[in-house]
C-alpha cells in the first residue's frame, strides 16, 4: 500500500483579488520525487508555502503525513524559498550553527561535507556570496537534514549552469529515497525531469495534470519538457 | 531552550552595531561636558548629562518597531516562519535582547552621569539631613530607575505589537502601525484601571519622604501602590501573547 505524505481535499488560497489555488485535490506519494510546473502565476509557490505553514488555506484541507499543518509539521518538512531569506551578517558556518540548532534531523558532519562538495567556504559570509552561491548555500540547509518532506521552490532561478549541475549532483547523491518525499518547484524543466517520478502540472491554481512521469513521456512520446512547452506556449 | 538561546544570540548579534553607535556616542557626549565644565553652569552639565539616558527609551522603541520590519524586508521573516517553534521565542527573544542591550547602556549612560556631575551629586547630597540615609536615597533611585525599566519596556512590547498587527494589511502599514500603537496604549490603560481594583492585595513599598515644618526636620513613611503595576504587567503580557500568536497562527508572507 502506498503511503500518502501530502494529502489536499478542495484546497484553495485567495489572496485580496487574486485566486492563487483553486480547488485542488490530490495525494502524494511518500518517497517519491515530484515534479511541480508551470507558468509564474500559476500557484506552484503557493501550494509549497501551504504545505510549508507560510500561509493558510482559504479553504479546503491539507495533511502532510496525516496530520494538518502546524508548528508540530514544520518538524518534517525542509523548505527552500525562492527568495535569500538567509541572514546577511551570518557567515556559512553560523548560518549552519543556526539552523542545525532547530532541527533534531539535523547532521553537521553532512552540512559541512556538503559546503565542500558546493564548493563554498565556512567562514565567507551571506553577504559575499554570489546569487548561485546562496542557491547551494539554502541547499546545503535543505539536505543536511533528514527531513520527511523536501519543499524546493526554484533552486536552479538566476543560477548559473555549474551551480545548477552541482546542486542536481547534491540532490541525487544525498536526497533518500526511501523515506524522503521532494517536490521540485521549477521552470528548469530541462535539468530536473531526469529524477521526477511524478509530474503536476499547475495553470491558473489548477491542476491541470497530475500522473506518473513515465506515463506521460510514453503518452505524448515525448520528453516533460518538450511537454511543458507544447502545453504552455 | 536551545532553540530560544540561538534567537537570542541572533537577535543580540543584530543589535551590537546600533548599541555600539549610540555607546560612542554617550561617550563622546559625556567628554564633551567634562570639557564644558568649567565654561558651563554645574546645573546645565547636571541636566545635559541625562540625554543619553532620555533618549534610550526612543531607541528601544525604534528598536522594537525595526526588529520585526527588518525581518520583513530582508525576506528573513521566511526563515522566522518556517522554524518549528512558537511565535512567542521569536518575540521574547527580541524583547529579551533589546532589554539586556537597554540595561547595560542605561547603567552606563548613569555612570556617566555620576562621573560627570559627581561633584555637583555629592554636593546636592550633602543637604540632605543626616538621618536621611544613604539606604533611603538608594531605594529611591533604585526605585525610578525600575520605573523608567518597566516603562520602556511596556512600549517595546506596545511598538511590536504594533507592528505585528500592521502586517495583517498589505497597504498603509506604517500608519496602521501608529493607530495600533495609539489604541494600544488606550487598551492598555483602560483594562489596567480596571485590573487594579483586583490586584489591591499586592504588597506596597514603604517609602520614607522627609522635610521640615516650622524649621523642625521630620522623616515619614509612604506607601507605594504595587496594584496598578501588575494590573499593566499582566495587560502588557497579554498584548505580548497576543502579537506572537498573531505572528505564528495569522500572519503570512
Amino acid at each position: 500500500m502506498i503511503q500518502v505524505a501530502i494529502k489536499a481535499q478542495g484546497l484553495s488560497k485567495i489572496y485580496p483579488g487574486v485566486k492563487a489555488l483553486d480547488n485542488i485535490s490530490l495525494e502524494l506519494p511518500k518517497g517519491s520525487i515530484i515534479g511541480l510546473l508551470g507558468p509564474n502565476g500559476s500557484g506552484k509557490s503557493t501550494f509549497l508555502k501551504l504545505i510549508a505553514g507560510l500561509v493558510r488555506p482559504t479553504s479546503g484541507s491539507l495533511e502532510v503525513l496525516g496530520q494538518p499543518v502546524t508548528r508540530k509539521s514544520k518538524k518534517e518538512i525542509s523548505f527552500l524559498p525562492e527568495i535569500n531569506h538567509l541572514y546577511n551578517w551570518m557567515t556559512i558556518q553560523e548560518t549552519l550553527k543556526f539552523w542545525g540548532d532547530f532541527y533534531s534531523d539535523w547532521n553537521q558532519e553532512l552540512a559541512i561535507e556538503l559546503v565542500g562538495f558546493m564548493n563554498l567556504k565556512t567562514q565567507t559570509k551571506v553577504k559575499h556570496l554570489s546569487k548561485g552561491m546562496k542557491a547551494r548555500l539554502k541547499l546545503i540547509i535543505s539536505l543536511a537534514r533528514k527531513a520527511s518532506i523536501i519543499l524546493l521552490d526554484e533552486p536552479f532561478s538566476g543560477i548559473d549552469p555549474q551551480s545548477r549541475g552541482r546542486i542536481m549532483d547534491a540532490l541525487t547523491a544525498k536526497y533518500d529515497f526511501e523515506d524522503q518525499t521532494l517536490i521540485i518547484s521549477t521552470h528548469d524543466v530541462l535539468q530536473a525531469e531526469q529524477i521526477f517520478d511524478y509530474v503536476i502540472l499547475l495553470e491558473y491554481g489548477k491542476i491541470k495534470t497530475f500522473a506518473e512521469a513515465d506515463d506521460l513521456r510514453s503518452q505524448y512520446g515525448t520528453s516533460i519538457n518538450e511537454l511543458i512547452k507544447e502545453v504552455f506556449e | 531552550m536551545r532553540e530560544f538561546c540561538r534567537l537570542y544570540i541572533k537577535e543580540l548579534r543584530e543589535s551590537t552595531n546600533i548599541a555600539a553607535i549610540y555607546g560612542v556616542l554617550s561617550i563622546g557626549w559625556f567628554l564633551f561636558l567634562c570639557v564644558q565644565k568649567f565654561n558651563w553652569h554645574t546645573e546645565l552639565i547636571f541636566g545635559l548629562s541625562f540625554i543619553p539616558l532620555g533618549l534610550l527609551p526612543v531607541y528601544l522603541i525604534l528598536k522594537g518597531y525595526i526588529s520585526f520590519r527588518s525581518e520583513w524586508k530582508d525576506e528573513t521573516i521566511y526563515a522566522v516562519l518556517s522554524l518549528p517553534v512558537p511565535g512567542w521565542y521569536f518575540s521574547l527573544s527580541k524583547l529579551a535582547a533589546a532589554m539586556s542591550i537597554f540595561t547595560v547602556l542605561s547603567l552606563l549612560s548613569g555612570l556617566g552621569v555620576y562621573i560627570v556631575s559627581y561633584r555637583y551629586i555629592w554636593s546636592l547630597m550633602m543637604t540632605f539631613p543626616q538621618s536621611v540615609g544613604l539606604g533611603i536615597i538608594g531605594k529611591m533611585f533604585f526605585l525610578v530607575y525600575l520605573l523608567y525599566w518597566f516603562i520602556s519596556l511596556v512600549y517595546y512590547v506596545l511598538t511590536q505589537f504594533s507592528y505585528l498587527l500592521s502586517q495583517l494589511f498589505t497597504r498603509f502599514n506604517g500608519i496602521i502601525s501608529g493607530l495600533v500603537f495609539l489604541l494600544s496604549n488606550w487598551l492598555l490603560f483602560r483594562l489596567a484601571a480596571g485590573l487594579t481594583n483586583i490586584m489591591r492585595w499586592t504588597p506596597d513599598i514603604l517609602l520614607k519622604n522627609w522635610g521640615h515644618i516650622n524649621g523642625y526636620f521630620y522623616i515619614h513613611n509612604n506607601y507605594l501602590e504595587t496594584a496598578p503595576f501588575f494590573a499593566i504587567l499582566i495587560v502588557i503580557t497579554g498584548i505580548f501573547f497576543l502579537g506572537s500568536w498573531v505572528l505564528e497562527n495569522v500572519l503570512e508572507v
